[in-house]
């Protein structure tokens, strides 16, 4: 396998943490939006959710992060 | 000289990936069979609905809640073993980590899974996402396994990736599949500082991630109006709870494989010592919370509270109770604070002891409760029906059998922490304890005597 | 906007169980299988409480209470539900939508009162049930829960009614089944926020009482007490 192959593949395995994250974000957004539209439970949508995006967020950044600099070019 | 056998100094630990014994073939088909029952019964679930369980009007929660609630408490060696000892820097966990981890993910999986099992309507599962209500306990149940599950799988796979590359760098039929997995690691110093650091972020991340997990599966019966459930020591019970479990599956695990594929030169006596004062600590605090749980509800006396207390102490879950006192609390305190006795099969005994009894103690917690609601209805006994024994049945072997796979695409120990312990540790280890000591820190001393010791 | 709610006089209350027949048939409420009645999976919206028994054995006196959903108005079950199948609606009746529950059954097992069911399984209904089914309720299918909703499908009829007729929901217009059929007139039902309704004069009397007030949860179903 070349390795561009390789890499692409790999490029792939790591947007499914982001498109996770990503599917997280929009999932409570519409949480809250529709909260917000049925006024029931507001605040308690609201901070669940920036507590939950966030953390899928810092995951997904700490995986790219090691990805990114496993693959830098070594100076 | 091929792939196979290399001539590495811890070959042992390859072995596994590359030897495969007819026993592992029968064990795996004979898994198989148990998991594909257990599919068939959930087949069986998902025409005939929830008719086809033991549960019944009071007792609207069973086997599958009580399975969820012990699967997720499992999950809870990975992070416990291998972000708090790698967190305090206790050099024995090194053998320990991988195992511990690999836990967590496949447990999570199955635990994760249940309430879902449990629906009544699972063709439904989508209103969670099309308009779930974020005040539900169970929605935020499904954002912390979910979060969890992540963290854990990242948390397990980041660690790995120097192994990854060793397997890579030894070729054979799944070259490629390790050179994809292995992301380019070649242990450069950079790449060795960035995989450094990102452990760092992800073991204290994960601790809290994990603690919540438990905390809010505790929080879906404590947040109730329900006698013996609406308790606020329920968050903090459940997660000692959880991590007496985790140790307790973690040491059989350790045995397991310790004998199945000789790891007997990695995992000493000395580890499941350890792991056996741990177990023992965790032991007694659980005892603490059971007992703080159960006198506040006995000294209070209020009736609803005391019919479900009583249920438990002398009515008809007593016998589960009392063998849930026997498993927790006299077996594993008598067996790990006895020198003699504090052996590997000690430990081992004691632990699969906890790890009964903690499925007991799920047990106890969910269903007495239900059964007694606060107004005078008949109670009835519940009774599981063969679709949940056999769904039980099935997330255990699907439990060993994510294992075995595990074991022979991965090494069980981590090689490189390994490696690392015997080239690096000793000095740094010497380094660290001459700079808790008085005096000043004398590098040259310090490895002219680690030099001498080697 | 009313605010719907119930006084039960036990003084008045024979236990004779017409409410209970009638809130079955009214809510096409399932009649399960023997097996099933016996394993405990038995439905019932409106279901007779035995409290206690008064008297020696052969002369007792059960002491019964008959049980309803409480219809709170700080509801428990709405609190715990992920999908919002459950909720509360502005005239304070408590209802469930039963195509969107995903049968997690966390209502049930929050509720104080264990007023809930779950639709177990479904089964064929007896032949002679057939004349008897209510076409203004939705059958439930299998796998969701139920509860009493006041006969919701008859404060739609009433309200379609009185639209008709160009005039206001009066008293007396929407009363649910089990008011309607109870032969002592033991059960009161009416707007708790009209001063002068029936069920609020009843509320205002020495003996009423609600089913675990303490709990908070604000039951609008409420009890007048049995005093000899």
């Amino acid at each position: 396998m070349s390795d561009k192959k390789v890499f692409t593949i790999q490029l792939i395995t790591l947007s499914f943490n982001w498109l996770l994250a990503i599917g997280v974000t929009w999932w409570f957004v519409h949480l809250v939006i529709i909260a917000n539209q049925v006024k029931d439970a507001q605040t308690a949508s609201l901070w669940i959710s920036i507590l939950a995006i966030t953390v899928f967020w810092i995951l997904a950044g700490v995986l790219s992060y090691v990805f990114f600099s496993l693959h830098r070019k070594e100076a | 000289m091929s792939y196979q056998d290399l001539h590495d100094e811890d070959e042992v630990l390859f072995r596994p990936i590359y030897q495969t014994s007819r026993t592992f073939y029968v064990v795996v088909i004979a898994l198989a069979a148990v998991f594909l029952f257990g599919l068939g019964c959930y087949i069986h679930q998902l025409f005939y609905g929830l008719g086809a369980t033991g549960m019944d009007e009071p007792v609207s929660w069973a086997f599958y809640i009580v399975d969820f609630v012990f699967f997720i408490g499992i999950s809870h060696a990975g992070t416990l073993i291998s972000a708090i000892l790698r967190l305090s820097k206790a050099e024995w966990r090194r053998p320990i980590t991988r195992m511990a981890e690999v836990i967590t993910g496949i447990v999570l999986a199955i635990g994760g899974l249940h309430p879902i099992i449990d629906l009544g309507r699972p063709d439904r599962i989508l209103h969670l996402f099309e308009r779930g209500r974020l005040q539900s306990p169970l929605l935020w149940d499904l954002t912390s396994v979910t979060a969890y599950f992540t963290a854990s799988t990242i948390y397990l796979y980041v660690p790995m990736i120097p192994d990854i590359a060793l397997l890579r760098d030894r070729g054979g039929k799944l070259h490629n599949f390790y050179r994809i997995l292995a992301w380019g690691y070649k242990g450069t110093p950079r790449q060795k500082h960035a995989l450094e650091r990102a452990i760092n972020i992800l073991m204290v991340m994960v601790i809290p991630i994990a603690v919540s997990v438990h905390t809010i599966i505790a929080w879906i019966f404590g947040m109730t109006l329900q006698p013996g459930w609406h308790s606020t020591i329920f968050g903090p019970y459940f997660v000692v709870g959880a991590i007496y479990s985790g140790i307790a599956a973690l040491v059989i695990v350790m045995v397991t494989f310790r004998k199945i594929f000789h790891f007997e030169d990695y995992l000493k006596e000395i580890h499941f010592r350890y792991l056996g004062t741990l177990l023992l600590v965790v032991a007694l605090l659980w005892t603490y919370f059971t007992f703080a749980e159960f006198l506040t509800t006995f000294y209070g006396h209020e009736p609803a509270e005391m019919r479900v207390f009583l249920y438990k102490f002398i009515g008809a879950y007593a016998p589960f109770f009392w063998a849930m006192v026997f498993c927790n609390f006299l077996l594993p305190i008598v067996i790990l604070s006895n020198k003699k006795t504090k052996t590997i099969p000690g430990i081992l005994v004691a632990s699969i002891g906890v790890v009964i009894g903690m499925w007991l103690e799920r047990l106890i917690i969910i269903i007495p409760t239900l059964a007694n609601p606060r107004l005078p209805y008949p109670t009835g006994m519940y009774v599981p029906s063969i679709t949940e024994l056999g769904i039980a049945a099935a997330a255990t072997s699907a439990f060993v059998l994510g294992f075995m796979g595990f074991s022979k695409l991965f090494p069980l120990i981590s090689i490189w922490e390994t490696k690392e312990g015997r080239e690096h540790s000793i000095h740094e280890v010497s380094m660290r304890l001459r700079d808790y000591l008085p005096g000043q820190r004398d590098e040259a001393g310090v490895e002219a005597s680690v030099k001498a010791e080697i | 906007m009313p605010k719907y709610g119930m006084m039960i006089d036990l003084n008045k209350c024979t236990s004779c169980q017409a409410c209970v027949t009638a809130c079955k048939l009214e809510n096409n409420v399932q009649i399960v299988s023997e097996d099933d009645a016996q394993n405990g999976r038995a439905m019932f919206w409106m279901k007779m409480l035995t409290l206690e028994f008064d008297g020696d054995y052969p002369n007792i006196r059960p002491k019964a209470l008959p049980r309803n959903c409480m219809q709170c108005d700080e509801p428990s079950c709405i609190k715990v539900c992920p999908v919002r199948a459950t909720y509360k609606r502005p005239d304070g009746i408590v209802a469930q939508i039963y195509p969107q529950c995903i049968g997690c059954r966390y209502c049930m097992a929050n509720c104080p009162y264990t007023v809930k069911v779950f639709n177990w399984d479904r089964q064929a209904q007896p032949v002679q049930m057939e004349k008897t089914y209510d076409p203004d309720v939705s059958v439930r299918p299998k796998g969701v829960v139920e509860k009493c909703t006041f006969c919701i499908q008859r404060l739609q009829k009433a309200s379609e009614k009185a639209a008709v007729e160009h005039r206001k929901l009066e008293p007396g217009d929407y009363v649910p089944a089990c008011v309607e059929v109870c032969p002592v007139d033991a059960i009161t039902f009416g707007d708790l926020d009209d001063p002068k309704s029936e069920v609020t004069k009843a509320s205002r009397d020495y003996r009423a009482f609600g089913l675990l007030e303490e709990l908070g949860t604000v039951p609008k179903v409420r009890y007048l007490n049995a005093i000899e």
